[in-house]
């Protein structure tokens, strides 16, 4: 035993709560940043003395030799972490839709008066006339104003959903780059971390930041995320490499991050690319799938703009036809008929598909903030919970250095005032 | 509460296809169905008015036949001479021309009784429709019912109404022929019966399109009012859920403020 174990000791005590408070200091600092989680200091004691050993004092009982930090561990519920993910995938995916259908529907301004059913029935109006007055100059005049009008609307509308379409594709070239910058930003952080974790230290504030942007990531993709071991002298609790899987629709996995090679490359032409390869995205999750449902998908759950284009077309080839023959007039009605139908069907199909994505939509955003408050009732800050905890680490702070004096007193006591007996 | 206020505002509960893709079609189902009652309608105006034109042509057609008639039976007394009958030639003579034109009445610039071509004229340089010409024009009057627009004019006007016509003016020559008189007023009671035919023919289809026009005229009320019930907002139960969601909107804002004051720093010194 030193003369000096017990100022040592006090010594480490000191640090050990200066250490604690530090990190109050931080967590409180953080209190408000986005996708920070509260860290907590884990004291241990140091291994009592002696140690066994042959050559051991014969001492009664083992002396402790104080309090050191073990670690500095980041409050986080992986499972969570998943669950939120998947959620976000939902959401991002019906969100997209109801926002991109919502904007089709507007377009076609049903029921109306001025929408393309009515105009339809005024021309069906005007044929009739011609039926009673099939030899009146001024009826057939009419007809063939009022079949120009249809004939407008039809061009419109398809005109419409054509600079919807290319809409789209804006967004989706926006969209790919942000994820192609989130990917490459992971993959930086990956490496990061690495460097970090090798040497034994436990990068919390990287592990962070990389949790956000993987957040990020999966409002656009559906993404499976696996936890590497970084190798070299990392310490226990570390989190390690991450590895990013995309699920695609026929059930296998495409990795898109892999410790140690480039991230993967998302392109569009038509559809979706990665690394070159085309690929599938599994049905209702990720934004980037709806936008492309939206644009020429061919699902069943939704419409695509393409559907609409083609279906729109060939209505307006029929009422061509309809024009270019406009005495032959009980085909004509019942083509009229035919259009009118198939026109009912597709607004009820495009109202059924936009009231779906809406509920969804709300449905999802639920679930999501739900497993967020979760989430959130775990990892970050409660400002009572830090200053309950800075009282308890200033008070340690103030004991040891009680102690501190104390054995400070002891020392002075032994090398000042003992034998100077006589002096 | 933003949808409320819009239901409040446009007094719909339809705006767009997605606040209800049933009733959507529904509405435009039931305006393509005021569309076309409302065409309907329209027809039938055109419709009677051709009808009651032809009417009154056989009207008048039936009075020029009657009055020849009378001249018929007051030809066959013996006792007038050949003078007195060259009067009644001259007079049947006008009526035969009065026939002709009624035969050629144009309305609207139809000619009504010409039902294979309206543009022309149905009597025109000596040439008389056979009785067997009954096509005419059918309009739509509704889902389904057409209804012939015209009368069998060969039966009223053809050959053989204006050869037996000729006949009897043949018959009033300056020699007394008594017998082709006789014989003449049946031939005009012949063409009277015919007249009186096709009158009662149009007459029935006529009553048909009176019944025809009421449902139309009930069809357009009920349609318009369920129109109404699918789309129109119910203003007293729209307002009433606004204040309500009001009010509890209000609520959380209040309750909201209560829990966010107080922390700890508030009771350390």
């Amino acid at each position: 035993m030193s003369t000096f174990h017990g100022l040592e000791m006090a010594k480490r005590a000191l640090a050990a709560q200066q250490a604690a408070l530090y990190t109050t200091g931080h967590n409180i600092a953080n209190a408000n940043t986005e996708g920070y989680s509260r860290q907590r200091v884990n004291l241990e004691t140091l291994p009592s003395y002696p140690a066994s050993s042959r050559n051991r004092p014969q001492i009664p009982g083992q002396l402790g030799q104080g309090v050191q930090v073990a670690s500095v561990e980041r409050i986080r519920d992986s499972f969570l972490d998943a669950q939120y993910r998947m959620e976000n995938s939902k959401n991002g995916y019906w969100e997209s839709m109801a926002h991109g259908m919502n904007r089709m529907e507007s377009l076609f301004n049903e029921p109306s008066e001025t929408g393309l059913s009515s105009t339809l029935d005024k021309f069906w109006q005007s044929l009739q006339d011609l039926a009673v007055h099939p030899d009146d100059e001024a009826v057939r005049s009419v007809v063939m104003q009022r079949g120009k009008t249809v004939s407008d609307t039809f061009n419109d509308l398809i005109g419409r959903m054509n600079r919807l379409q290319e809409d789209i594709e804006v967004q989706i070239d926006r969209e790919l780059t942000n994820v192609n910058t989130i990917l490459k930003d992971i993959d930086r952080l990956n490496q990061e971390i690495k460097s970090m974790e090798q040497i034994g230290s436990t990068p919390n504030d990287l592990y962070d930041k990389r949790d956000q942007l993987i957040d990020q990531l999966s409002k656009y993709v559906d993404i499976k995320v696996k936890h590497v071991d970084s190798g070299g002298n990392s310490a226990a609790g570390t989190s390690g490499l991450v590895q990013i899987e995309l699920m695609q629709s026929n059930g296998q996995s495409l990795t898109i991050i892999e410790p140690g090679e480039a991230p993967a490359q998302f392109t569009y032409n038509g559809t979706i690319q990665i690394n070159g390869q085309g690929t599938d995205l599994p049905s209702s999750s990720g934004s980037l799938k709806a936008l492309v449902d939206l644009h020429s998908g061919d699902d069943s759950i939704s419409i695509s703009i393409e559907t609409i284009v083609t279906t729109l077309g060939n209505m307006a080839n029929r009422f061509n036809d309809v024009l270019n023959n406009i005495d032959n007039l009980d085909n004509n009605f019942s083509v009229i008929d035919e259009i009118r139908n198939t026109y009912k069907g597709l607004i009820a199909d495009i109202g059924a598909v936009t009231q779906e994505a809406n509920r969804m939509a709300e449905n999802t955003s639920v679930l999501k903030s739900h497993v967020d408050t979760q989430r959130m009732s775990v990892s970050s800050v409660s400002l009572d919970e830090e200053m309950t905890n800075m009282i308890k680490f200033q008070h340690a702070y103030s004991a040891a250095a009680r102690s501190m004096t104390a054995m400070d007193e002891l020392l002075d006591r032994i090398i000042n005032n003992m034998g100077v007996v006589g002096r | 509460m933003g949808n409320y206020m819009e239901q409040l505002a446009t007094g719909k509960k339809i705006n767009r296809p997605s606040d209800d893709p049933f009733g959507t079609v529904k509405a435009m189902n039931y305006r393509s169905q005021l569309a076309e009652v409302d065409q309907y309608k329209r027809n039938i105006n055109e419709v009677h008015h051709k009808m009651d034109n032809i009417d009154a042509a056989l009207d008048e057609t039936t009075k020029v036949l009657h009055r020849i008639r009378e001249l018929a039976v007051y030809a066959s007394n013996d006792t007038h001479d050949s003078e007195e009958r060259s009067y009644i030639k001259k007079e049947v003579e006008q009526l035969r021309e009065q026939l002709v034109k009624i035969a050629n009445t144009n309305v609207n610039g139809e000619y009504i009784f010409n039902a294979n071509d309206p543009t022309s004229k149905l009597i025109e340089n000596g040439n008389y429709p056979s009785e067997t010409d009954v096509s005419g024009t059918e309009i739509v009057i509704s889902k389904g019912i057409k209804i012939n627009t015209n009368v069998n004019a060969g039966a009223v006007f053809g050959t053989d109404t204006f050869e037996r016509i000729d006949n009897f003016i043949q018959s009033l020559e300056p020699d007394d022929n008594q017998a082709a008189i006789s014989a003449s007023i049946e031939d005009i009671d012949h063409i009277l019966k015919k007249v009186l035919n096709e009158r009662a023919d149009l007459g029935a289809r006529m009553n048909r399109i009176d019944l025809i026009e009421n449902r139309l005229g009930e069809t357009e009320v009920l349609t318009t009012k369920m129109m109404a019930e699918n789309e129109n907002i119910d203003y007293e139960k729209v307002i009433t859920q606004f204040m309500t969601q009001e009010s509890v909107h209000r609520a959380a804002l209040a309750a909201s403020s209560r829990l966010i004051q107080p922390t700890l720093l508030d009771f350390l010194r």
